[in-house]
């Protein structure tokens, strides 16, 4: 299943099921959030998902979830921490989250604030679906919704001292274009890559990870409980901005797309804070 | 002036607290103000609109912020760097584009806003924890555009028995972040060199420390934050917390039943206790 939000013509959101033919929505059959899907005891997905519904052909993709908070990873592909200058981490890291307003979604322009080195990170994001804490590796899987996409971008003229902030500005988080459920995957071989403006910069694969995505949540949940919307990033691999020779930043005007043959693809245009509609 | 929350009659109320007694106070066009607009004000376009009994109020506290925001390593007598995980390197490719500035030696970690306990709540310690730490801080709440609102007396409780490359989860458990139920207009703090946090653990002094010992003072650490991510009014910002931890000290845990006073000049006293979780 590939879970949606989106907005109809009259501005309405509600969550749904994504498939080539448009969206089922999910609202009809008593679903108000996506969380509320997430939420859900599987079993009551399941005849919704075989028998369909009507399908909207003419709705917008939003955010797939308001997250209940982003936690993310640092340092978990080797390739990322020798570009970076670092060290390997022995354990999955929690230093930092991306804070609220930095929440964004596919397809929406995201402003560079005045003087920021602004940097990509092309990352695959957990969606945690039920309550978890001191897992083992089976509960951990279990605990996983599914995986989406998200671009962790961040603010490279800020310190690591810094790192929650570096990486919070506006629209610093755009994730999506949906999330696909865990029985649709095989989470240690989720490829991606992502594009400025059409050119590859990172090309990787979630077996390249130091730490796994089911490490990371058994990790983290001996240390605080997750709950359902919680997300988790799960790092990036090489290629960002600031490891290039010289070191390269994103621009207004530039093109950031992030694909995956088993998540889809994103997209996000670099723009001035003047263009960015409503802002000053 | 001091500033509080409570629900009355089911309804959440702003109060001004005057010789301990509770004075709801509204808009002067009528509606309830956030605490911190009234603390920013010095109560300026709000009108007091009756007394309320003590006996018939719930405490809800000041706060209810969609951020918190944590300091480390912001006081100069501090030992050494508490520090760790990403926050203690300084990558090479990153380290061109540093500034000097003194603001960003301290370490920011944000806490889960849902850490906030509600007044009077004990702090609980995890079954499985065998080594929780804590420690006095003043708990800045912020005006628009990274102006200080008011101030309080906070008590930041840390999990030392996880990760040390769990920094954020350390930091978010539910009832770590103890904050005393009133806030103070910005007016009511002296100068720094005057004011003293301590905190006693069952009347044993385990901090006592000067606010001047800060590195980066309030409005300084305000404005340094606000230049990456826009404050709002009403978010919690902790300055930190003195030397004087269990952290630094190798003992000296908290245990349940613990009773903890915390103590700022001029601000106030946040006393609380330590329970065992249940679950």
């Amino acid at each position: 299943m590939k879970l949606v939000t989106a907005a109809d013509a009259d501005g309405r959101t509600f969550p749904g099921i994504y498939d080539a033919g448009g969206i089922v929505d999910l609202s009809q059959h008593g679903f108000a959030t996506a969380l509320d899907v997430i939420s859900a005891d599987a079993s009551t997905l399941v005849p919704i998902v075989d028998t369909g519904g009507d399908v909207m052909t003419d709705a917008t993709l939003k955010m797939p979830l308001v997250p209940r908070r982003i936690i993310g990873t640092g340092t978990n592909y080797r390739s990322h921490v020798a570009e970076m200058g670092g060290t390997e981490p022995q354990r999955p890291t929690a230093n930092f989250i991306k804070l609220p307003n930095s929440y964004a979604a596919a397809g929406d322009d995201i402003e560079i604030p005045p003087f920021c080195l602004l940097d990509y990170e092309a990352e695959i994001a957990i969606v945690i679906g039920t309550e978890v804490s001191h897992a083992d590796s089976d509960a951990a899987y279990q605990a996983i919704f599914g995986l989406c996409l998200a671009n962790d971008l961040s603010a490279r003229d800020a310190p690591t001292t810094h790192l929650s902030l570096a990486k919070s500005g506006n629209g610093f988080c755009p994730i999506g274009p949906w999330i696909t459920t865990t029985d649709e995957l095989d989470v240690a071989d989720i490829a991606f890559e992502l594009l400025v403006n059409g050119e590859l910069r990172q090309d990787s694969n979630s077996s390249d990870m130091i730490h796994s995505m089911v490490d990371i949540v058994a990790s983290f949940s001996h240390s605080l409980p997750l709950h359902p919307g919680d997300v988790i990033l799960t790092g990036s691999p090489s290629g960002v901005g600031v490891g290039q020779n010289p070191p390269v930043f994103l621009a207004p005007g530039d093109i950031v797309e992030i694909r995956s043959p088993q998540l889809g693809t994103m997209a996000n245009r670099l723009v001035s804070p003047a263009t960015v509609e409503g802002k000053p | 002036m001091r500033v509080t929350r409570v629900l009355h009659n089911d309804v959440v109320k702003t109060c001004m607290i005057d010789n301990g007694a509770l004075v709801a106070i509204e808009r002067a066009l009528g509606g309830v103000p956030e605490p911190w607009e009234v603390a920013l004000a010095e109560g300026d376009g709000f009108t007091g609109v009756g007394q309320l009994p003590p006996r018939d109020v719930i405490h809800l506290g000041f706060a209810d912020p969609s951020l918190v925001l944590g300091a480390e390593d912001n006081f100069s007598s501090q030992p050494q760097s508490r520090k760790t995980g990403l926050a203690a390197m300084r990558p090479a490719a990153i380290e061109p584009f540093r500034r000097s500035d003194p603001s960003e030696d301290v370490w920011i970690i944000p806490r889960d806003p849902r850490s906030v306990a509600v007044p009077g709540h004990p702090i609980v310690r995890p079954l499985e924890c065998e080594k929780l730490d804590l420690g006095v801080t003043l708990a800045v709440v912020t005006g628009p555009g990274g102006t200080v609102a008011g101030y309080s007396v906070g008590i930041d409780v840390i999990r030392r028995d996880v990760p040390v490359e769990h920094a954020y989860l350390a930091r978010s458990y539910p009832s770590h972040l103890q904050l005393d139920s009133a806030l103070c207009s910005p007016t009511e703090l002296d100068a720094a060199d005057t004011i003293e946090l301590t905190l006693s653990i069952d009347g044993e002094e385990r901090q006592h420390c000067s606010m001047s010992d800060l590195v980066v003072q309030p409005a300084t650490l305000l404005a340094s934050i606000d230049r990456r991510y826009r404050l709002a009014g009403g978010e919690v910002i902790l300055m930190g917390t003195p030397p004087g931890t269990a952290l630094d000290r190798g003992d000296g845990w908290l245990t349940d039943g613990a009773t903890v006073v915390a103590a700022i000049t001029g601000i106030g006293e946040l006393r609380t206790h330590v329970v065992a979780a249940t679950t």
